[in-house]
């Protein structure tokens, strides 16, 4: 795990700045991160295809996990869909961190996330 | 009788046969006569079995990261191949996009408990993490094997 401190957020392109506006205007997060994974995954330094991302908001408070995980998803549904034409320039792999400030508070350890080993996440 | 091998997948996968076979087997159940969506055949494939996992490859030879994390951490519980129904989205590209409307999830691997939506990777590790999956395991009747080998160190 890495404290939030240290944490690298990689390459920021366009879509990592989509991915930050897109979840700052639907979440409102007090602290977002957006980390660029996509090294190792073909498309070279700028490549924009692998994301963790770690979004504290007090939107989360009394929601469950997996419609926290929902609500990201929703928020970045063009993003996420690859069925468009414009695929290659779309999130293949996402990673979600989605805490409360208070959650965040007591712990801001980001897990890693599992190695890849070919194929991302669609 | 060859029809009743054509039910489920799940039934499939319990005799044993061939990737590239259960697949191909698959795929030939898979379109809906009208608009080709899978979605019927994918809500009796979550009612299947008690665990089942939408992926990418097989759980003896996972393609990816994200998918193999998922795999490992149902068999670190205990969970075998034979009781948990395992898809490989790469097999069928139908398969690949419509599970991912009918979950309303974009990405792959997913877990089903019991025909429910539980979450992918991130969901899956942080129920591991917190005892969660031992507890959401109980609830549909299997006894994972992390609480087996708690209950042995207290004797």
């Amino acid at each position: 795990m890495s404290s939030s401190a240290a944490i690298d957020e990689g390459y920021q392109g366009p879509l990592a700045s989509k991915i930050r506006a897109k979840l700052s205007a639907e979440l409102a997060p007090s602290h977002l991160l957006v980390i660029n994974e996509s090294a190792g995954h073909g498309a070279g330094p700028t490549g924009e295809s692998h994301f963790k991302v770690v979004v504290v908001s007090d939107r989360f408070a009394s929601v469950a996990r997996l419609r926290r995980h929902r609500m990201v998803n929703d928020s970045l549904a063009e993003e996420l869909n690859t069925q468009s034409a414009d695929h290659k320039q779309k999130i293949h792999a996402l990673s979600i961190v989605a805490k409360t400030p208070e959650e965040w508070a007591a712990s801001d350890a980001v897990p890693a996330t599992p190695p890849c080993g070919g194929g991302g996440g669609r | 009788n060859l029809r009743c091998l054509f039910n489920t997948t799940a039934s499939l996968r319990q005799c044993k046969l061939s990737p590239t076979l259960s697949s191909l087997l698959t795929s030939s159940l898979s379109t809906s006569s009208t608009t080709g969506s899978m979605h019927d055949k994918i809500a009796e494939m979550v009612k299947a079995n008690k665990v089942v996992v939408f992926m990418k490859g097989v759980p003896e030879e996972p393609r990816c990261g994200f998918s193999n994390a998922v795999i490992k951490i149902l068999e670190f519980h205990g969970l075998k191949p034979d009781v948990y129904s395992a898809h490989n989205v790469l097999d069928n590209e139908q398969l690949r996009q419509d599970i991912k409307t009918f979950s309303d999830w974009p990405t792959i691997p997913q877990v089903y408990f019991n025909g429910e939506f539980i979450g992918g990777c991130d969901v899956l590790i942080k129920m591991h993490q917190n005892g969660e999956l031992i507890e959401e395991l109980k609830k549909i009747g299997i006894k994972s094997a992390l609480l087996a080998a708690q209950e042995e160190k207290k004797e």
